[in-house]
């Protein structure tokens, strides 16, 4: 087992430089740039622009910016030592192959995910101030995924074929269809605007003591914790259910009806261990689900976490703190996949990993 | 004279599909004496397996359903019974065991867990005590090391070495009934004897009764007293071992007992299947079952289902046609056929 774990973390590791390679391609190749983004004002010109392009080094192909922001090492063409300042000291020129080599220090593989361009923080401070929102409303939400889509999913398979059956399916349809934006928008101005009942977003009541009332916490947790669920309890109740239904039409089923279990036996000891099986597979897409949904929820509901950050990170095309976070989601979805293999072995006998 | 067991009457259990109703049994009426080995033969579809789930009500509901009959087990109606009252027969006083051993033990459970949750519920032991009668059991069908075994899980062991927990299993309340669905038929020859001889040894030494469902006339000759031939949902023969392989009455055991080979023979006999395929059970059934696939079928078989009847002592057959008229037929066909 711990064999297995270490080769998984191992295999890891090419995996994340793959996607970070992606990752960085993409945000290069998307229309516009950091500079464009954030320089808006109509007097500075495009000379203005480029050089401020020069400075920051993106004025180099992707490959040279991606090393950079790799190791940490730029690479420019003919002796511009003198020219990079702030670190020309760092800066060697090689006349024999005729390029020079700076060392700006940091870079992934120096375990440092670089400072983002908009406020000049490192990346990792930036995510970290954000994670311990982002994980209450991430484990609030699998929470709910599982406590109301394992049960709507038993119950809709004990009574297959039943209107309670046909009511709880059709929910779980308009769950996955339904737009999360879009609920989003609907419940804010139903039950913050119309109704009043609920914080239109935020994490808590701005004060002047910013006391902790978890009341307040609450609230503001109700309605983004609602719409990012949703998808999950709908997802999960039709995985539930349809594996239900599987089992119970297994031979082994049959043997343990024919020794008289009652139906509490039944279900508790043969239908539920068998039908869970599948739901540690779903927790590694379960919270890539979340990670997915919450850049858009955190935004609609202005909650203050990594999702947020991340979408204005991407409006901005502050491209460090991109890739911080595009990091961060990958390495978390790794660990998630991990987790649920792991948890699949544990629970099903038949499956040894190696 | 020994007591009846287990009387069945005009057992009759349908499914109601999108297709239309399965007339899976057909009013079926057999008994069961205490202490004795019973097989039902005949062939895939024939409804072996759902009347003896009936029995116990296992039919899946819907789309099953036990429109008709009386099951008495000792001295008790089964079908008026109340769920609950059933869930203590089922396992305990009659046990089942079925085909597949692959499929038919929980996956996820050890075999120890599937053996004591029996004997938990209906012998009321703790878990020491169960664990105990447990090894006990599977010392008993013979499996090695019984005591380390307990705590591994179905898929540890081999298809035979399966079967054998399963009869453990079945054996673990002390039924005074075994009904044994196909028990060999996913196994290999060899093992398949030793399962055969596993039951026989310890009907003997546990004096319970059985019913040994199986497609192959071949398992049954060994170890039943008395055998019932199903075909379409229908009993069609019912004789003692011997009757039926000496005088068999209906065309369809006939062509049954034509189809195994006989080893003990000089020379081989061809294998004479029966031509044919089997019954659409969607039709109401209204005429002889066997009807389209019967050599020796005649206007009356069109017109009407044949009773099941008195045909000799203690051999019952359903068959418009007299079995004299038949084996002359058949001795023409045959002479004919060598000239
Ligand atoms: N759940 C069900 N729904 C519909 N039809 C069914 C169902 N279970 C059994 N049947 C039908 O009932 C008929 C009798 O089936 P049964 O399983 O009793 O046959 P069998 O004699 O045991 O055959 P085998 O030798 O293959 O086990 C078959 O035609 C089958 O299709
Ligand atoms: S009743 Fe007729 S069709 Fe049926 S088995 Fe006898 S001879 Fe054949
Ligand atoms: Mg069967």
């Amino acid at each position: 087992m711990t064999r297995y774990i270490i080769r998984r973390f191992l295999q890891a590791i090419p995996t994340l430089l793959g996607i970070s390679l992606l990752g960085f391609t993409l945000i290069k190749v998307a229309p516009g740039d950091y500079v464009l983004m954030t320089t808006f004002d109509p007097s500075i010109t495009a000379e203005a622009r480029d050089e401020f392009r020069r400075q920051l080094g993106h004025d180099q192909p992707i490959p040279i910016q991606y090393v950079e922001w790799l190791t940490g090492v730029s690479l420019r063409g003919g002796d511009v030592v003198d020219a990079m300042v702030p670190m020309s000291n760092s800066c060697h020129y090689f006349g024999s192959l005729g390029f020079t080599l700076c060392d700006r220090g940091g870079g992934l593989l120096r375990w440092d995910l670089g400072y983002s361009l908009a406020t000049k923080e490192p990346v990792w401070d930036m995510l970290r101030s954000r994670m311990p929102a982002s994980f209450e409303l991430g484990a609030v939400v699998l929470v709910l995924v599982f406590l109301f889509g394992v049960p709507l999913g038993f119950l809709s398979a004990l009574f297959r074929g039943s209107a309670k059956d046909q009511g709880i399916r059709l929910l779980s349809v308009a769950g996955q269809a339904v737009p999360s934006f879009w609920m989003g928008l609907i419940c804010i101005f139903v039950f913050s605007v119309l109704l009043g009942w609920l914080p239109v977003g935020g994490r808590m009541t701005i004060s002047l003591d910013m006391k902790f009332s978890l009341v307040d916490r609450i609230r503001h947790l109700i309605l983004p914790s609602f719409v990012l669920s949703l998808a999950g309890v709908a997802f999960l109740t039709k995985l539930v259910r349809t594996q239900v239904l599987e089992v119970i039409e297994q031979d082994y089923l049959r043997t343990a009806r024919a020794k008289g279990l009652g139906s509490l036996a039944l279900w508790t000891r043969h239908v539920l261990r068998n039908a869970m099986l599948p739901l540690a597979t779903v927790l590694g897409p379960a919270i890539v689900g979340v990670i997915n949904g919450a850049l858009v929820i955190e935004t609609i509901f202005a909650w203050p976490g990594m999702g947020r950050l991340t979408w204005f990170s991407a409006l901005q095309r502050d491209y460090p703190m991109i890739m911080g976070a595009v990091m961060f989601y990958s390495a978390l979805t790794i660990l998630g996949y991990l987790i649920s293999d792991i948890l699949y072995a544990v629970i099903d006998p038949r499956i040894r990993l190696q | 004279m020994s007591k009846t067991l287990l009387n069945v009457r005009d057992l009759e259990t349908k499914f109601f599909t999108q297709d239309g109703v399965v007339h899976a049994v057909n009013g079926i009426s057999y008994h069961v004496d205490e202490g004795e080995t019973v097989a039902i033969v005949g062939e895939s579809g024939s409804g072996k397996s759902v009347g003896v789930m009936s029995l116990i009500r296992l039919i899946a509901s819907p789309p099953g359903k036990i429109v008709n009959g009386s099951v008495v087990f000792d001295g008790q109606e089964l079908m008026d019974l109340a769920e609950e009252d059933l869930r203590h027969i089922r396992g305990n006083r009659i046990a089942m065991i079925f085909q597949d051993p692959m499929t038919s033990l929980n996956p996820v459970l050890t075999i120890g867990r599937q053996i004591t949750e029996s004997l938990e519920l209906h012998m009321s032991m703790n878990r020491n005590q169960s664990r105990e009668r447990a090894i006990e059991l599977l010392d008993l069908v013979g499996i090695p090391a019984a005591a380390s075994r307990l705590d591994d899980y179905p898929h540890q062991f081999s298809g035979g070495m399966r079967q054998r927990v399963m009869i453990a299993m079945g054996l673990s309340c002390n039924p005074q009934l075994l009904i044994a669905d196909e028990p060999t038929t996913a196994l290999d020859v060899t093992i398949q004897a030793q399962i055969i001889d596993l039951v026989d040894r310890l009907r003997k030494e546990l004096g319970m009764a059985i019913i040994w469902i199986t497609h192959d006339l071949g398992v049954v000759a060994g170890m039943a007293e008395r055998v019932i031939v199903m075909y379409a949902g229908f009993i069609i023969e019912a004789a003692t071992v011997n009757d039926l392989y000496a005088q068999p009455h209906h065309p369809y055991t006939l062509g049954l007992l034509r189809s195994i080979p006989r080893l003990d023979e000089a020379h081989k006999e061809r294998l004479v299947p029966i031509d044919g395929l089997p019954p659409d059970l969607l039709d109401e059934p209204s005429h002889c079952p066997f009807a389209p696939r019967c050599e020796f079928v005649i206007e009356k078989c069109w017109q009407e289902n044949p009773p099941l009847e008195t045909v000799a002592d203690d051999h019952l057959s359903a068959c418009w046609r007299d079995i004299s008229e038949i084996r002359l037929e058949l001795d023409a066909g045959l002479a004919g056929g060598a000239a």
